[in-house]
């Protein structure tokens, strides 16, 4: 009776809808992407509709790599970049669209995130040349950071139509005039933007509106552990998301259960993202009013929304703000987000402790279970 | 069986309380045996990693059933003792993967890149993914069902 049962019990199993999980890899702006689909592919539609999504998927994130990204020699930003100050460039849609998010974030974060860093991020030795710095004697001067803050100071008192246009259905950008020379030196610079810190959140929204089109409801996007947009996890149920203990990557810090919407984070680790002397880090994420890497003690940001592109920048803006000041921001905003900080400036060690002395402290606008702390990791208000 | 035990069971009816327990415990076991093959997703169970590069899948590890070199001509792979090493050669330089049997942990244990937007912690468990930027190289776990956990950061 209990085989004939159990016999009974498997092939009703069996009889369940057979939604299994089709995976699409790139590989775009120093990273790898993966694009996750969970359907019955025993249907022939399913599959063919996989297909054409993994094609275009794939066309898109090639395309929007060669436009946007400031390392890709001939992409749109590095022809903006090359441009002399009040010159114009023509760019295309993809630019255009991306520019036209990195203002919003600008304006929404206070300027607390703004591409005109270009200057900064290359001084302090990040970008493609990576070429850090060897003692603290190779650190930008001030003189060098303040002149660079003027220029990204400058860009953040525009608005997006002085830099960008549309025409006809052609788009155009134009390098505003602002200049500045480093000290007595005869070289001006002019404005040169950088949109990494918004670039992988723009590709992901991009992608994330084809899987809408194409009917699979079922289904994520995830770029690089740094921009991941949702829809729902097999059966409909809610992803978990791991959220990486910035001072120890093997482990992580919060699990966040979520479905249908957008997360992003920025953080001031990561195998070549940083570099220390003298007890002091030294991150690729750079406040843009001073220039100089961050220093508030944020270690990690992650931010929920609609809108990758969006929660990209905002995640390197909280970043970029002191504690209370993020604190605030998030409130006012009605952002859901968290960020895990410690008190001795980020500069502790990888236990949940803090190292040297601190603790680290987690601030989060998210409901109570919606996430879950690791051990040594403390919610503060 | 004979006529008399016929009779006798006929007799006892259906419903006598050790009949009644035992049906209760038949339909427990058919509902747990029913579930567990239902709901067998979202256990997770790291079971190996996919290695590509440039988006490219060339070497698949599963600790049930061992390696398989989608690319020889690109990839050696080597055991000793409980670590399985696997050497990928990119365009742009190589990396080796350490696969560790008894331990059920893989990492990169040696690249010749000279350092970038890297991520290269140890793999344990369903949730990180391990990259080399500059090789393009990436090590994703494999899980034997699906998994809703996903890394970020």
């Amino acid at each position: 009776m209990i085989v004939l049962s159990a016999i009974f019990s498997i092939t009703l199993a069996g009889c369940a809808p057979s939604e299994s999980a089709r995976k699409a890899t790139f590989w775009a702006m120093n990273g790898p992407a993966e694009l996750t689909v969970y359907a019955d592919f025993s249907d022939e539609r399913n599959s063919q509709t996989f297909e054409k999504l993994e094609r275009e998927a794939g066309e898109f994130i090639k395309k929007a790599e060669s436009s946007l990204d400031v390392n890709v020699e001939g992409s749109y930003i590095s022809a903006f970049n090359a441009l002399p100050a009040g010159g114009e460039t023509e760019i295309d849609q993809i630019t255009y669209g991306a520019v036209l998010a990195a203002f919003d974030a600008m304006e929404k974060s206070g300027g607390s995130y703004n591409p005109a860093v270009y200057y900064a991020v290359r001084a302090f030795g990040f970008g493609a040349q990576n070429q850090k710095p060897q003692s603290e004697d190779e650190l930008p001067s001030k003189q060098e950071t303040d002149a660079y803050a003027a220029l990204a100071s400058a860009f953040s008192s525009l608005s997006a139509a002085d830099v960008v246009r549309e025409e006809g259905g052609r788009y155009y950008a134009k390098k505003p005039l602002t200049t500045v020379k480093i000290g007595g030196g005869e070289e001006e610079l002019s404005i040169k933007i950088d949109l990494g810190g918004i670039s992988k959140g723009y590709v992901a929204d991009g992608v994330n509106a084809m899987l809408k089109a194409s009917g699979f409801t079922r289904a994520m996007f995830w770029f690089s552990s740094s921009s991941i947009a949702f829809g729902e996890f097999s059966g409909g149920g809610e992803f978990k998301l791991n959220c990486v203990n910035p001072r120890d990557e093997s482990a992580v810090y919060a699990q966040i259960r979520l479905k249908n919407t957008c997360v992003s984070t920025s953080g001031d680790y990561g195998e070549g993202n940083f570099y220390e002397f003298s007890g002091q880090r030294y991150c690729h994420l750079i406040d843009p009013r001073t220039c100089r890497p961050i220093t508030s003690g944020i270690m990690s940001a992650i931010v929920l929304g609609d809108s990758a592109a969006l929660n990209d920048a905002l995640s390197t803006a909280v970043c970029a703000m002191d504690v209370q000041s993020a604190k605030e921001f998030i409130k006012t905003q009605g952002l859901a987000a968290m960020f895990v900080y410690s008190d001795d400036g980020g500069n502790g060690g990888a236990d949940g402790n803090g190292g040297n002395g601190g603790s680290y402290k987690v601030f989060t606008s998210l409901a109570e279970g919606a996430f879950t702390l690791a051990g040594g990791f403390i919610r503060v208000d | 069986m004979s006529l008399k035990k016929v009779k006798e069971a006929k007799s006892g009816g259906w419903f006598r309380p050790l009949d009644l327990i035992i049906y209760a415990a038949i339909a427990v076991v058919a509902a747990a045996i029913f579930c567990a093959f239902f709901f067998a997703g979202g256990g997770g169970g790291f079971d190996g990693v996919r290695v590509s590069v440039d988006g490219q899948t060339v070497y698949e590890y599963t600790f049930s059933a061992g390696g398989s070199n989608l690319s020889p001509q690109t990839v050696e792979e080597e055991e000793s003792g409980a670590l399985v090493l696997i050497k990928v050669q990119t365009p742009w330089g190589y990396n080796v993967v350490c696969v560790d049997r008894e331990k059920r942990s893989v990492k990169i244990t040696e690249a010749d890149c000279k350092g970038g937007d890297c991520k290269l912690p140890e793999i344990s468990g369903g949730g990180t993914v391990i990259y080399c930027s500059p090789h393009r190289l990436t090590v994703t776990p494999i899980t034997s069902s699906a998994s809703p956990e996903v890394p970020i950061g």
